[in-house]
């Protein structure tokens, strides 16, 4: 029995020596794979394409900051003028203006549909019947792109056209139809009332699935120690829903304040500079003005207020003491 | 069933390996190619009418050159810029494009389009087509650009109202005032103006500015703006609706699509746009009388107008394929390419030689154009200028509109913009 060991060894030997010199990469995975940088190599690969799609662009940007770079005048080539186009941007009126757009724009296009989704999410977890089929369908505008949503928005809401108007002067709301992308005071509501549309289904659907995660034995505890439904939703259901809606919160925000989709297919950051956020003057400044290097500055400037949102969001949130 | 032998498998494997090398190695493809090239084409034909003229002139070409394959690719006008540039900085541009003229600075600026000085000079494109027509797409003395059709700016109005309220269209900017005016009924949801005050407005905000005399840029190409006449102007312009309520109140917001629709169904009466939209018009509103065309209104200056070829380019051809490319762009100068695409799209033909055509001269709705085409240059252009006009003219006489600020205001606004696009 004692010399069994001996000849499989033996019969390995043998079968390397046949083998091709290459396949002894193998064997370095097979040791290497006992050791305490297995970890590493095993996290390589992930490592790399987050280096590749998250990493480069993020620097690139950053570097692109610090550069002039501007098409129109390739004969200026891209010199390096440090914090200049920072300071430029603090001079810049627009530069304010769009950010609190962005601001007005941030909050309310995340709130709103959470609040909304949030109503939706508890009427369905309580729902039996047809709680599938109407899941399903909530999640509709989600599914839609966001140009053929704004395009069939831009159609509700003519000025002419729109069945919205059509409805709000039959009911006697309106005397006549509004221009609501075309006035100052209701560009930005109008685009919330999209937004609200588009975003609620996934907060409905992340709160949802937080909601249905919760116990039923912990209500139904409550309920015999005499918490009424207003305390069991405060201290039970708000609670143990909080890390679900501190990611959902974040991720809509992000998108959100990323996103100039809406005001490019709606407003075109109009009326005048109404619609005008920070993510729509970035585009423009790029797109338009082919300045590469004033827009890499908003956008780096937008990633910070997103990174310090964040930070502040899952400080406030407790999510750290979890 | 028949047996897979070793060979068959490696014969597989061989094709399947050249295969895959061929689209991964463009070099390679394009070496393939080049008996047979194929041309890619950047077009913005996206109405109905105008991709089928498009397919009539495909179809012709590919008659005409058998050995040739167009590759054509739509892209939406608003989105044209974006996806342009980001193709010239990924060096991955088509090899032919469609080019406004507006545009052409840019695309030259940021190296998007050859020089084809040396293949024109050796056509006889410049016998057929007038000099001034090739001035769009010319940037010092280089050419960069075939003209292909025109869009000749003209006027539709309702000529039914007209004739009822006993009025001849206007010809200068006080009778166009009071003709708006006259025309308007509020409470019935008429006005007598579709003005762009949205997307695309800015074009006419600038031609107007120009029309009351004061230049943009210099012969230098340095800014050249004179305040007063710029704001007595933008006052004019702005007065239609702010003083007169002449235009709808969705003006803000008006774009190319809302203002053809307020013209279809009955809610302006005069509408300002080019030769382009003629078969809309006509499909939606007939040939009964309801519409009819007209030279668009002077200003103190000049007139309210341009004439604007459109151009196609050589971008980023492969290797093999410049040939091909010049072939295709210079095809749609060729005479008949342009009649067919007249009678299918209404695009007028910037060749001389077709603008003397019968069909042309005798079609009544063709008079304002043939009566403006003479007249007027293309409009102005400048490296920045889209942008400046995009970003700094559009939003201003916005705000112009919505009362938030002067029309003095708005100009000085305008002109340090535009000392800031120029000089940067």
């Amino acid at each position: 029995m004692a010399a069994a060991p001996a000849e499989r060894r033996s019969g390995l030997s043998l079968l390397r020596s046949h083998w091709p010199a290459w396949l002894d990469v193998f064997a370095w995975v097979g040791r290497i794979s006992e050791t305490r940088y297995w970890a590493w190599l095993m996290l390589l690969p992930g490592f790399l394409l987050i280096s590749v799609v998250i990493f480069y662009p993020v620097i690139s940007g950053i570097w692109l900051s610090l550069h002039e770079y501007n098409l129109l005048r390739p004969a200026r080539g891209q010199p390096f003028v440090g914090l200049q186009q920072f300071i430029d941007l603090l001079a810049d009126e627009k530069f304010w203006l769009s950010l609190r757009n962005t601001a007005y724009f941030g909050v309310f296009n995340v709130i709103n549909p959470f609040l909304l989704g949030l109503i939706i999410a508890l009427a369905l977890k309580r729902a039996v019947r047809g709680a599938g089929l109407v899941r399903t369908l909530i999640l509709m505008p989600w599914f839609m792109p966001s140009v053929v949503a704004g395009h069939m928005w831009a159609l509700l809401l003519d000025s002419r056209l729109g069945v919205i108007n059509d409805i709000l002067v039959k009911l006697g709301l309106l005397e006549s139809y509004w221009p609501w992308f075309a006035r100052t005071e209701t560009a930005m509501p109008a685009i919330l009332l999209v937004g609200l549309w588009r975003g609620f289904p996934f907060f409905a659907l992340l709160l949802l699935a937080g909601l249905q995660s919760i116990s039923q034995e912990m209500y139904e505890a409550a309920a015999v120690d005499g918490a009424n439904a207003m305390s069991r939703f405060r201290h039970i259901t708000i609670p143990l829903l909080l890390p679900v809606i501190v990611v959902a919160i974040t991720l809509r925000t992000i998108a959100v304040v990323n996103s100039p989709d809406l005001m490019i297919i709606l407003t075109g950051g109009g009326p005048g500079l109404a619609t005008h956020v920070l993510s729509f003057y970035a585009f423009q400044t790029a797109y338009a003005a082919f300045d590469f290097g004033y827009a890499a500055a908003l956008s780096v400037v937008m990633l910070g207020i997103l990174i310090f949102f964040t930070l502040i969001y899952l400080r406030v949130a407790g999510v750290d003491r979890d | 069933m028949s047996k897979l032998t070793r060979r068959d498998f490696l014969k597989g494997s061989a094709a399947a390996g050249a295969a895959l090398a061929g689209n991964a190695l463009p070099g390679a493809a394009r070496l393939l190619a080049q008996d047979n090239p194929t041309v890619d084409y950047w077009h913005g034909f996206i109405a109905e009418f105008v991709h089928a003229g498009f397919e009539v002139v495909l179809e012709n070409f590919h008659q005409a050159n058998p050995d040739i394959t167009i590759n054509p690719l739509t892209v939406p006008n608003s989105e044209f810029m974006t996806k342009f540039t980001t193709s010239v900085v990924g060096n991955a541009a088509p090899d032919t494009t469609m080019a406004a003229p507006t545009r052409i600075p840019d695309m030259v600026a940021i190296g998007g389009l050859q020089d084809i000085s040396g293949r024109v000079g050796e056509s006889n494109l410049m016998d057929t087509i007038p000099a001034d027509r090739w001035d769009g797409a010319t940037i010092d003395g280089a050419i960069y650009g075939v003209p292909s059709f025109m869009f000749v700016d003209w006027m539709y109005y309702r000529a039914d109202w007209f004739e009822e309220a006993g009025l001849d269209p206007p010809t200068t900017w006080e009778a166009f005032t009071e003709a708006a005016i006259a025309m308007t009924d509020a409470d019935k949801g008429r006005y007598g103006f579709g003005m762009r005050g949205g997307n695309g407005g800015q074009g006419f905000v600038v031609k107007v500015i120009e029309s009351f005399g004061s230049p943009i840029i210099d012969d230098m190409g340095q800014p050249a703006m004179d305040f007063d006449k710029a704001v007595e102007a933008l006052r004019w312009y702005t007065d239609l609706h702010t003083v007169h309520g002449a235009v709808p109140p969705s003006v803000a917001n008006d774009s190319f699509r809302q203002l053809m629709e307020a013209f279809q169904t009955g809610q302006t009466a005069m509408l300002w746009h080019h030769t382009g939209s003629l078969a809309e018009m006509r499909t939606v509103l007939g040939d009964e009388g309801a519409f009819s065309t007209a030279v668009r209104p002077h200003g103190p200056a000049k007139q309210i107008a341009s004439a604007t070829p459109s151009y196609n380019g050589i971008s980023m051809p492969g290797d093999g394929e410049e040939d091909a490319s010049w072939e295709w762009i210079s095809y749609w100068a060729d005479i008949n390419t342009q009649v067919d695409f007249l009678e299918l799209t209404g695009y007028f033909p910037s060749s001389a030689l077709v603008a003397e055509d019968e069909r042309v001269q005798s079609n009544p709705l063709y008079a304002a154009a043939v009566a403006t085409v003479d007249e007027v240059g293309p409009p102005t252009r400048f490296p920045g200028g889209p942008g400046w006009e995009r970003n700094v003219v559009l939003p201003n006489f916005q705000r112009v509109l919505l009362g938030e600020i002067t029309a003095e205001d708005a100009i000085e606004l305008m002109m340090e913009g535009l000392e800031e696009a120029i000089s940067g």
